[in-house]
């Protein structure tokens, strides 16, 4: 790795390949953005840090929220440009937090810049070098292979920022971008460059991933190509999406039949992950009903343990699907197998119906997975996990964001599944402990927890 | 959907990337139809196009102008302000040059704004139909100095 600036690192630091901000946000998705607008709305310096080429997360590829299903793409692209045109944010994208050390009262991050081959400040985002590039490759980041990119690509089109940056591994410089960039942008000999973030606090929020495709050989280890998972199925119902309509993937047919199976990658031992995921059920019924719209003829079924609609307004939606039509049966899927059509076979006990096992052929069938750790936390930041592997918060009654190390936060699904209203109301809970924590330090917070707690012996 | 074809009049749609050209392409890939009256240039952002430029476009054959612009979402800095700005002293000129404001319209479209983009071709149609083919023969705009 060389360790040489380069020139726009060197313009985010003025040139000394040292930042110094008040919080460092860890993390470019709804949480992240969320709670950086929140900390720079309040006057602090932020800076911002995403591994991937552009901010929004997963949720700028999702289709609609749930219950209202507002557009995502509406609620998450303002986010994003507000973000990258603060003036007390600093953006730092294909970059990703190495190691944090503490000194005094200040963390120290040592931040990896990955580089895109293209100079950030001269790149227009105007795409010429994507018209001429020679090579598609499948889009595994966005689309999951169900549609190509070229090799130097703008992200995605509301991406932020909106700069191109190329998949070295697959280039084979022929140097047609080199000839049709207007800007002179791309760079061949860029390096990793690494910079120096100095912050007093720092909000995790580094998101989550889901359980494989391939976890659960019950389910075909990933082998049955009309069986996908839930943020699959979000991509073939964003109208962004790869075939701008619901097509399942072996043949392109319009599916007639769809399934559901709940609780395909949590409350399960076998996988490690006995937790509830908290979004399954409300993502699977909004995506029925997205579906019940976009394919009127279709049957479509969930194949469920408990239906779980907790939150304001969810239980409605839920009787709103049932009065669609979508049908609700009870049951534990045990195996998912495919005829010589690939049509996926789906074997279960029916629970409500004299416990008979049924065998049911879909033309698709959609795993509700469930939510992992999207980072190991204690590695990189030293803020110990809990059991289940996402960030332990500290005091979650009376603080529902610190962590235990000190002036650490966690918002959103670093800290624990939630569907993305809990995660916006995280994001300002995190903003707001550390705006405290910038002015107090932690003397506060830690006298409430103590009087708490001895309340609490007290009336023991 | 087939929407009614307006033969006497030509419109000009200025669509950016990340806005309204993908709602036109996401219009297409619906297999959704517009007119053929309708024209559409895929920009950065409409805030590179001076004053100048609408006028010269009613001036070569344009009857009316939809700019499709990202609106808040606009991921270049002050670009959206910039645009309404220069449509602001558009307006002006076009008062100046007795053409009808209503021909020339500034409008945020995503991504995902299928039906909206679709709206906003038929309801200039329908102005069209009312107003017919723009004024021609306006002075030539004046050359820039350095």
């Amino acid at each position: 790795m060389v360790d040489t600036a380069t020139a726009e690192s060197a313009a985010k630091t003025n040139g000394s390949g040292r930042l110094e901000v008040d919080a460092l946000v860890v993390g470019g998705g709804i949480a992240g953005m969320q709670a950086s607008l929140d900390l720079a709305d309040q006057g602090f310096k932020v800076a911002l840090v995403e591994r991937k080429p552009s901010i929004g997360g997963k949720m700028i590829g999702l289709s609609k929220v749930f219950p209202t299903l507002d557009c995502c793409s509406c609620i998450t692209t303002p986010k994003m440009a507000a973000v990258a045109h603060h003036e007390q944010i600093e953006l730092l994208t294909y970059s990703e937090v190495q190691s944090v050390e503490r000194d005094g009262d200040q963390f120290s991050a040592q931040v990896l810049r990955k580089p895109r081959y293209v100079r950030e400040e001269d790149c227009t985002g105007c795409r010429a070098c994507e018209l001429v590039c020679p090579l598609d490759v499948p889009d595994l980041e966005n689309e999951f292979g169900r549609t190509a990119h070229r090799v130097i690509r703008v992200p995605f089109s509301t991406a932020v920022p909106q700069k191109a940056l190329i998949d070295i591994e697959h280039c084979i410089f022929c140097g047609k971008c080199l000839t049709a960039c207007a800007r002179d942008a791309i760079d061949f000999k860029q390096q990793p460059t690494t910079i120096t973030i100095e912050a007093r606090t720092m909000v995790l929020a580094t998101g989550f991933e889901v359980t494989p495709l391939d976890a659960k050989a019950e389910y075909g280890a990933g082998n049955l190509r009309n069986v996908i998972d839930g943020l699959m199925m979000e991509r073939l119902l964003a109208p962004t999406g790869p075939y701008g309509r619901v097509l399942r993937p072996s043949d392109g047919k319009l599916p007639d039949s769809i399934a559901y199976v709940q609780c395909a990658g949590s409350r399960d031992e076998t996988l490690g992950v006995p937790y509830c995921s908290r979004v399954c059920c409300m993502y699977a019924i909004k995506q029925a009903m997205l579906l019940a719209g976009a394919l009127p003829l279709a049957d479509i079924t969930i194949y469920y343990m408990d239906i779980r609609t907790f939150g304001k307004g969810y239980e409605q939606f839920y009787q709103n699907a049932k009065a669609m039509g979508i049908e609700f049966v009870k049951g534990k899927v045990a195996r998912i197998t495919e005829d010589e059509n690939q049509n996926p076979i789906v074997r279960l006990e029916v629970i409500d119906d004299r416990s008979r096992i049924i065998e049911r052929t879909h033309d698709l069938v959609v795993l509700s997975v469930g939510m992992l750790p999207g980072h190991d936390s204690t590695e990189t930041f030293g803020v110990p996990a809990d059991t289940d592997g996402f960030i332990k918060l500290r005091d979650t009654n009376a603080s529902p964001a610190a962590t235990t190390r000190e002036g650490f936060f966690a918002t959103g699904t670093a800290a624990g599944p939630m569907d993305i209203v809990d995660t916006i109301v995280t994001a300002g809970a995190a903003a707001a402990e550390a705006a405290a924590y910038l002015r107090n330090g932690n003397a506060l917070a830690a006298e409430a927890v103590a009087a708490r707690q001895e309340r609490s012996v007290a009336h023991a | 959907m087939t929407t009614k074809t307006n033969n006497c009049c030509r419109i000009l749609v200025l669509a950016t990337l990340s806005g309204g050209y993908r709602g036109a392409d996401a219009a297409g890939q619906a297999h959704l139809d517009y007119p053929p009256n309708v024209f559409i240039l895929p920009v950065i952002t409409a805030a590179m196009f001076p004053e100048e430029f609408y006028l010269r476009a009613f001036e070569i054959g344009f009857d009316g102008i939809i700019v499709m612009y990202s609106g808040t979402d606009c991921p270049y800095k002050g670009a959206a302000e910039r645009t309404a700005e220069i449509i602001n002293n558009t307006y002006e000129l076009m008062k100046e040059h007795n053409i009808d404001t209503r021909r020339l319209r500034l409008t945020a479209i995503c991504t995902v704004c299928v039906r909206p983009f679709l709206e906003e071709i038929a309801k200039m149609n329908a102005l069209l139909d009312e107003l017919g083919p723009a004024p021609r023969g306006l002075p030539e705009p004046e050359a820039k100095t350095a």
